[in-house]
């Protein structure tokens, strides 16, 4: 078990140093220029010299050789220093720290929903093969698949402003100052935003209760004359939902990415509302850290999950 | 057996689902941001308020083109000799009607967080959020139907030299910063030079009048501005909202060590002598101004408090008006389309959508650094076959944009402008039972013809994700059935769009127009002369009987005179050479505003300021 997890670290670190490079290569390929942007301003002003281009081109450094800019963020980040905002002149960690949390939550709201949901459906779905149940949890889990999240929750907002001329206040408020007006603005975007988890889960659910249901262990249950109800709950469901919780561990990481849009519908000011901005500046120092902090989290996510897996299967750490 | 229930599969699904449900109800039961209490609201809100609720219905008729032009033209901003208007007086107090009715926080909708600065003078963004932070010498008076009326601010009143040059400001003696100083003649004299130094389009109209250096303090109270030439359009220009007088000491203090491409400003450094000063900001997420309490105008402002909300999507920006989330605008620009404001007032009864006069233009941009758009022919071909009403119509609304000449537009039915039969009868405006005037189409055709294009070209259109819905497949339509032009358009992104400008790698584009006064030759410097950013964006070279022309008219005295030095001007871009851009149309920009915001009138121009000293909710 020990020279699994070593290896698994191991090849964790070179993977996050390849994805920085990654991140931070794929950002300078985005045509578009800081420093143009900045001159050019919310005016769309070109009335600017050559010479005033240049020069704010070296004051954010985006004039130097790109393994130049790039050793430097490094080196920044292994200080845990992410640098300095283009626009706001203010430190990225700062961003990241007001920001990060707000988007851990949603995420963590949207995993929670779309698993009380979604495993019970997937369940039915399966106890219940080929009923019109079945039929219906299937299709609704295809649409879920099918419907991007800020289409979702465009509808949402629409939804709730015809039926109830309600929105949830647009000031946002965290979850310890006030915890039920915070659960109010979570509510929507975590649906929105978990209700493609929604589907992918249950489908899962229901293919490994299908499979579950299957094995000799279940017949064997139902031989000795158990209950359906125990066989389904105690033996059946909890085999089951090991893939599920593995699935659902992974999908994580995809939450995170996901709440960038939802969070700019929704007025969320998570880590999704400075990406945004961030992307349309060119501003490179705060998009490349969300990135590479979101993608480190995933892979954390992974890593973590995987070490679980091998701890609880023992098959997977000889292979 | 006591998790009996929870091993129900039909308890296991339905219990999530009506825990949402009521939430929503839940949620739904409680009235959206009444953040004051609405009884003490009540009791502070009679009946005879009446006359600070009129401009909301007065506004709401500014739908109706001939409201508009009926309310816009007030102002003796027509040419005139020399400048001896008197200002009028101020009342020290707010009226009686609306004392009393202080208080509470007004949370309006903005449509962006500044990118860069909240520095004044350089980046309009930023007056978005802090405009009641600072004051000016003179501003718009924000509490008439009037739109143009200008009124002294910091100035007690104005004095005109007799040669018309210099201009004496006494300013009030004991007005106070947000830190306690008080305002001095020295101030002024900064922070005037300072506009007229700092690059960009935006200082661009006090450059036209206003050379650096000829600002002095006569007193520690009294300012002279001497202009270039004798002109009354200095006023409007002092209350536009980047003439804020701010603390030399200050604004020194916070630009330390800094260039002027990049001026960094956090907003808790901001320091003005406005009604309300710096609060709470959360970046990309809402600012906070919170009342001044040694403002110099007695009883103002009405407010504690005003929280600008960042609402950028059109769905969030609609629903936040519906529920009354957000009461009104910070600004004449809200992200939502002229038309989605008309729709958004008509289908909200407490919501109206209130407009300028319109004096924004909605002009297509040519490269004119390379073929075919470097000829004059090619030009004047496109500016001819364009059908502007249909794009009026469909891009714009029919009822708050006007069809007019690219510089007297300005006031569509104002002292500049042409009457409507006459911008009917005009080559490019003209109609034949209400199709594009085949005259036009065969003049058009020739040009192109004489341009070696008998045949039409491929021409490319650069467009961006926030183009106005319906402008590019009128724009291909036209071109192609007018003029066998076919347009292939490139969707960029803004960022791209600056840099593809930057190496003039396009041909077509919209953009939006500079920031706008009230005076035709601010405008023509603006757009038309080769400082103006437009002009090279475009790469457009006024000839230079054309520039002279300019500076001509800027200095006649005589109105009839100078009116027609103005028509020549427009002549040449109607009938020979656009210039820059093709100007489609004039739209006027727009702000929403809830029925509970009292006192509110609807800036003339979208660069007038807005201090909101005056305005109050009830509720909010």
């Amino acid at each position: 078990m020990q020279a699994y997890i070593v290896k698994r670290v191991l090849l964790f670190i070179p993977t996050v140093i390849l994805l920085t490079a990654l991140v931070f290569v794929l950002m300078r390929l985005i045509p578009g220029d800081p420093a143009l942007n900045i001159l050019v301003g919310p005016e769309k002003d070109y009335d600017y010299t050559q010479e005033e281009l240049n020069r704010l081109r070296a004051e954010l450094g985006t004039d130097k050789p790109i393994y130049e800019q790039y050793v430097r963020w490094i080196w920044g980040i292994l200080h845990w220093d992410f640098g300095i905002t283009f626009y706001s002149k203010t430190p990225v960690a700062d961003d990241i720290s007001r920001t990060f949390p707000v988007t851990l939550e949603l995420a963590v709201i949207a995993i929670l929903v779309s698993s009380v949901v979604a495993v019970p459906l997937g369940m039915v779905s399966a106890v219940k093969q080929d009923t019109v149940i079945d039929y219906i949890t299937r299709i609704l889990a295809i649409i879920g698949i099918s419907v991007p999240n800020f289409w979702l929750a465009i509808l949402l907002i629409f939804f709730l402003v015809w039926m109830f001329n309600w929105i949830a206040p647009i000031e946002y408020v965290s979850l310890w100052d006030d915890p039920l007006t915070n659960l109010q603005q979570m509510a929507f975007p975590a649906i929105a935003l978990g209700a493609t988890n929604v589907a992918f889960v249950a489908r899962v659910t229901r293919s490994t209760m299908l499979e579950v249901l299957r094995e000799d262990y279940i017949r064997t249950a139902r031989s000795k004359g158990l209950a359906e109800k125990v066989v389904i709950y105690r033996h059946a469901l909890k085999n089951a939902l090991l893939p599920v919780i593995t699935v659902t561990g992974y999908q994580f990481g995809g939450l995170l990415g996901g709440t960038i849009i939802i969070e700019n519908i929704f007025l969320i000011p998570g880590m999704g509302r400075i990406t945004i901005v961030a992307l349309q500046q060119r501003d490179y120092v705060v998009i490349q850290s969300v990135v590479i902090l979101i993608v480190t989290l995933v892979l954390l996510l992974n890593l973590v999950l995987d070490i679980i897996y091998a701890w609880v299967n023992p098959r997977i750490r000889f292979t | 057996m006591a998790d009996h229930w929870s091993r129900n599969p039909k308890v296991l699904i339905t219990a999530p689902l009506l825990l949402v449900l009521a939430l929503i109800i839940a949620c739904g039961g409680e009235p959206a941001a009444t953040a004051p209490a609405a009884a003490d609201m009540a009791t502070t809100a009679p009946a005879e308020s009446a006359a600070t609720t009129a401009p909301a219905e007065s506004a709401a008729a500014t739908t109706d083109p001939a409201a508009m032009a009926a309310a816009a033209p007030t102002v003796p901003l027509a040419p005139t000799v020399v400048p001896t208007a008197a200002p009028t007086a101020i009342s020290a107090a707010p009226d009686a009607d609306v004392m009393g009715k202080h208080g509470g926080v007004l949370r309006t909708q903005v449509f962006g967080f500044p990118a860069q600065t909240f520095s004044p003078h350089v980046n309009w963004q930023a007056f978005v959020f802090s405009g009641g932070a600072w004051s000016l010498l003179v501003e718009f008076d924000p509490t008439t139907a009037d739109p143009f009326d200008i009124r002294p601010d910091l100035a007690k009143s104005w004095e005109i030299s007799e040669d018309g040059l210099t201009w004496t400001f006494p300013i009030h003696e004991n007005v106070k910063y947000h830190d306690g100083s008080t305002v001095t003649a020295d101030d002024v004299v900064y922070s005037i030079d300072r506009m007229s130094r700092l690059r960009g389009s935006t200082r661009t109209p006090l450059r036209t009048y206003y050379e650096a250096g000829n600002t002095r303090a006569v007193d520690q109270h009294t300012v002279a501005i001497t202009t270039k030439f004798p002109t009354r359009d200095l006023l409007a220009v002092l209350g536009m909202n980047s003439s804020y007088i701010v603390s030399e000491a200050w604004q020194n203090s916070v630009e330390e060590g800094q260039s002027d491409e990049q001026l960094g400003q956090p907003w808790d450094t901001i320091m003005g002598s406005g009604p309300f000063k710096s609060g709470e900001v959360v970046r990309d997420v809402s600012v906070e101004v919170v009342k001044h309490e040694d403002y110099f105008r007695e009883g103002f402002p009405l407010l504690d408090a005003i929280k600008h909300v960042v609402i950028i999507e059109k769905g969030t920006i609609i629903a936040a008006y519906k529920t009354s989330q957000v009461l009104m605008s910070s600004y004449p620009l809200t992200n939502l389309t002229t038309r989605e404001a008309v729709i958004l007032d008509q289908e909200t009864p407490d919501v109206t959508a209130h407009f300028t006069p319109p004096n924004n233009t909605f002009p297509i941009r040519m490269n004119q650094r390379r073929e075919p758009l470097n000829d004059p022919r090619v030009r004047q071909a496109f500016n001819l076959a364009f059908h502007r009403q249909a794009i009026r119509d469909v891009v714009g609304h029919p009822d708050v944009g006007a069809l007019a000449p690219p510089i007297t537009g300005i006031r569509a039915a104002g002292p500049w402008g042409r009457t409507e039969e006459e911008i009917s009868e005009l080559p490019g405006y003209r109609e034949l039972n209400g199709e594009k005037h085949p005259d036009d189409i065969a003049a058009a055709r020739k040009l192109l013809a004489d341009a070696g294009y008998p045949n039409g070209f491929t021409i490319t259109y650069l467009a961006t994700p926030v183009e106005r819905p319906g402008a590019v497949p009128l724009f291909t339509d036209q071109l192609k059935e007018y003029l066998n032009v076919t347009l292939e358009t490139e969707t960029v992104d803004l960022a791209t769009m600056a840099r593809r400008i930057d190496a003039r790698d396009m041909d077509l584009w919209v953009d939006t127009s500079p920031p706008l006064i009230v005076a035709p030759d601010n405008w023509l410097w603006q757009a038309y002369m080769p400082v103006s950013g437009t002009a090279k964006a475009s790469g457009w070279e006024a000839p230079q009987w054309f520039q002279d022309a300019v500076q001509d008219q800027a200095q006649e005295p005589d109105p009839e005179k100078r009116l027609e030095k103005i028509r020549k001007i427009e002549d040449f871009l109607m009938n020979e050479d656009p210039g820059s851009w093709i100007v489609l149309f004039w739209e006027a920009r727009h702000m929403i505003a809830n029925d509970r915001v009292k006192g509110f009138n609807m800036p003339a121009i979208s660069v007038s300021q807005l201090k909101f000293e005056h305005i109050w909710c009830d509720p909010c």
